[in-house]
């Protein structure tokens, strides 16, 4: 219990609050952009809390990650082009609203939902941290060698489309992990005779790489610019999107009203967080899944559900308080286990790593009180967001009239620059370009970048828990199943791992029931044979 | 000005993980997508092939788990790249049989098709993006980064801005050029060959 007050006392010491202060701005300033939003704009920033102290460094990026978390619901609800995948739930019932003038109400209901899914979450986890800390802390190298290959199995299978293509970016990842010094003997692996390598692939500039290029060429693919016949339209239809956005906005009475509708939907607050809170603690799913989920969640639950999609307060409610209770939650396996939650929490571990702070089981044991001061922050941002997102809204949805030609060159600049700037080496640039082309390549053969982040900063957690486990074993592959928690934990990996498999034999004897009447002589042949 | 196409493309959407469900990259050209559908399969199973010979003189201590994870990657890569292979022979034998030789079939699709998408103004921008990125980093440690960066931005926003199939590749030859006289010969520097 003293941590956590100590955090709150680590949190209003010096000027680590105005770090929060200015990681929420920007993060929603970011978040307000698309493309700029969660993991790209912790990945743009992450360098530059290089100069920071590691706790105000922590809550810097923690600051980011949850103000552009509240940034991107913005220009969902006000123009109907939201920051990112996990806003489009918002954006289903938020533009209707601000097409029918009701624009801040729509802003009020979005900005208190996610104060109250935010700072109820961040007290949730404050609550459970320690705890689960302390179960963590039992945990040896072998609970946690099966933790990890557990965590990258659930991450790769969830995000990977087909399946093989995540497993494929999360074998890469842990190959990369791998490169450098051994951590039994020192013996170099694949470093090709550089020396910046024998520590490792520069991890910061490879997930800056990852995520910052490939978005940036992305953006520059869609340029308007170059579909002159589309391009004056649009502009015109955006210009006047924005106009009567802003000119809809109405009295900030309406705001209060919105406030007011939150509070009166309790129970759809209190459900989509707790929902929230649930799927952040489990790695991989995501807010993208947590927020679409919430959303058909408050629809089946509603007394009016042929209301949404046509402009409901709780088809805002849902999908935001669900969102910002998610953004809480997956710090908590993520700063506990070293197992990310999502992929702007990926990028938190990098964080923390780069701070000194490594996350794992230690954690709570030497530096509860860092870790406290960051969920603190988490829920000091959730409070900020409210005054913040009404005065800044209408002005900061105008930030996504920036053109590519200009966003773009700062965007890879600040890249370069901020990679530049973590150990003065042009070694990490180039890692930073090289990997921005492996995951253009990457996004556009349809595999998804995140096993490799995670399977890049896992690996070398994975390989030190496998080869500690060993020397405790003498060497026997039995120690690993040498305790009832290991057990359960490989009985989660199997089921895990055989789960697609059995839906796959399932989807195909389906077919094969139904081929006599269908398909005739194409009896037992695939669902894709018979398609074509 | 938007970039709605960045919308569902960040954290790794699942949805547009396959990229035709979204507009994410809606103006790429047809063949970067059936050249990255080969090439990152192949690349991995290179790799893992690599790393393996590479850890093969390496005592077990040290060679045991990255052989088991570039196992890994060998079966999976393989898995993948004989996936991607017959998904496109059964393709090109779909578009083959339905008389498709537009191949509307393919991952652009009859509709981006018959919009007109221009892709190699695409393929300018990217490639020249890309050209001068690599640039930079060549430049930058001689001539530094304020004065590298104060060349690259106006050349990459000029390279950006512009709209015309001719003027941009003009535009990009000249943006390299220029970036090359001001920061490779005029420093003296030595290129690696």
């Amino acid at each position: 219990m003293h941590d956590v007050w100590a955090g709150v006392g680590l949190l209003l010491s010096g000027d680590t609050l105005l770090w929060v202060v200015a990681g929420i701005t920007a993060g929603f300033f970011l978040g307000v952009v698309p493309g700029l939003s969660g993991p790209n704009s912790v990945a743009i920033l992450l360098p530059f809390s290089i100069f920071l102290s590691s706790v105000n460094a922590l809550v810097l990026m923690a600051g980011v990650y949850a103000g552009s978390a509240f940034g991107a619901s913005i220009p969902g609800i006000l123009m109907n082009i939201p920051g990112n995948a996990e806003a489009a739930a918002a954006a289903q019932d938020g533009y209707p609203l601000t097409k029918q003038g009701k624009a801040q109400l729509a802003i009020g209901v979005s900005r208190m939902a996610s104060v109250l899914g935010g700072s109820f979450s961040a007290l949730v986890c404050i609550a459970i941290i320690g705890p689960l800390g302390s179960i963590s802390l039992k945990f040896g190298p072998r609970e946690l060698f099966v933790i990890t290959l557990f965590g990258m199995l659930v991450i790769s299978t969830v995000v990977g489309v087909p399946r093989w293509k995540g497993l494929v970016t999360g074998a890469l990842g842990l190959v990369l992990g791998a490169v450098g010094a051994s951590p039994v003997n020192a013996e170099t692996r694949f470093t090709l005779g550089q020396p910046p390598l024998y520590e490792g692939i520069p991890f910061v500039a490879a997930v800056i790489g990852i995520f910052a290029i490939p978005q940036m060429l992305e953006l520059i693919e869609s340029n308007p610019r170059l579909q002159p016949q589309v391009a004056r339209a649009k502009f015109r239809e955006t210009w006047s999107r924005v106009r009567a956005a802003t000119a809809g906005l109405g009295s900030y009475g309406d705001v209060k009203e919105g406030v007011v509708t939150t509070l009166r939907h309790r129970m759809c607050v209190a459900r989509s967080t707790a929902l929230g809170v649930i799927i952040g603690l489990i790695p991989g799913l995501g807010a993208a899944v947590g927020n679409f989920m919430a959303y058909a969640l408050a629809k089946r639950m509603s007394k009016r559900p042929q209301e949404f999609g046509h402009g409901t307060p709780e088809g805002i409610i849902a999908p935001e308080s669900c969102d910002n209770a998610i953004t809480s939650a997956t710090l908590v396996p993520t700063m506990t286990l070293g197992i990310p939650g999502g992929t702007t929490a990926a990028l938190m571990l990098a964080a923390l790593s780069l701070h000194g702070v490594q996350p794992g089981p230690e954690v709570m044991a030497h530096h509860a009180v860092d870790v406290y001061a960051v969920l603190w922050s988490m829920l000091v941002g959730a409070l900020l967001i409210l005054p913040l997102g009404i005065v800044c809204a209408a002005p900061m949805s105008l930030v996504t009239k920036v053109p590519v030609r200009i966003l773009a060159p700062i965007v890879l600049m600040l890249c370069v620059v901020g990679t530049y700037s973590l150990h003065n080496s042009m070694f990490e640039v180039g890692v930073c370009l090289a990997f921005g082309g492996v995951g253009y390549l990457m996004r556009h053969a349809g595999y998804p970048v995140v096993p490799l982040v995670i399977g890049l900063i896992l690996g070398p957690l994975l390989e030190s828990n496998l080869m500690r486990s060993l020397e405790l074993g003498n060497g026997s592959v039995s120690y690993f199943v040498g305790s009832p928690t290991a057990i359960i934990l490989w009985a989660g990996f199997v089921i895990v791992g055989l789960l697609p498999a059995i839906g796959a034999l399932r989807r195909r004897r389906r077919p094969q029931n139904t081929a006599p009447a269908t398909s005739g002589t194409r009896q037992g042949v695939g669902k894709d044979r018979t398609g074509d | 000005m938007l970039h709605e196409g960045s919308a569902a493309v960040s954290e790794g959407d699942p949805a547009s993980a396959d990229g035709n469900s979204t507009p994410a990259g809606a103006g790429t050209p047809a063949i970067l997508k059936r050249v990255a559908a080969i090439a990152m399969p192949t690349l991995c199973l290179a790799l893992s092939v690599a790393f393996l010979i590479n850890v093969a003189a390496l005592d077990w201590s040290a060679k045991g788990y990255p052989t088991a994870v570039a196992i890994a990657l060998l079966v999976f890569s393989a898995g993948g790249l004989a996936a991607e292979l017959v998904r496109f022979a059964r393709r090109s034998v779909k578009a083959q049989a339905t008389d498709d030789p537009q191949g509307q079939a393919s991952p652009v699709g009859p509709a981006r098709r018959s919009r007109g998408w221009p892709e190699s103004r695409v393929a300018f921008q990217v490639a020249a993006t890309a050209v001068l990125l690599v640039a930079l980093a060549i430049a930058a440690p001689r001539a530094g980064m304020l004065n590298t960066f104060a060349v690259y931005l106006p050349l990459q926003m000029l390279v950006l801005g512009e709209r015309s199939r001719l003027r941009l590749l003009v535009t990009d030859v000249c943006a390299i050029s220029l970036f090359y006289l001001i920061f490779v010969q005029a420093l003296n520097m030595n290129l690696p060959t």
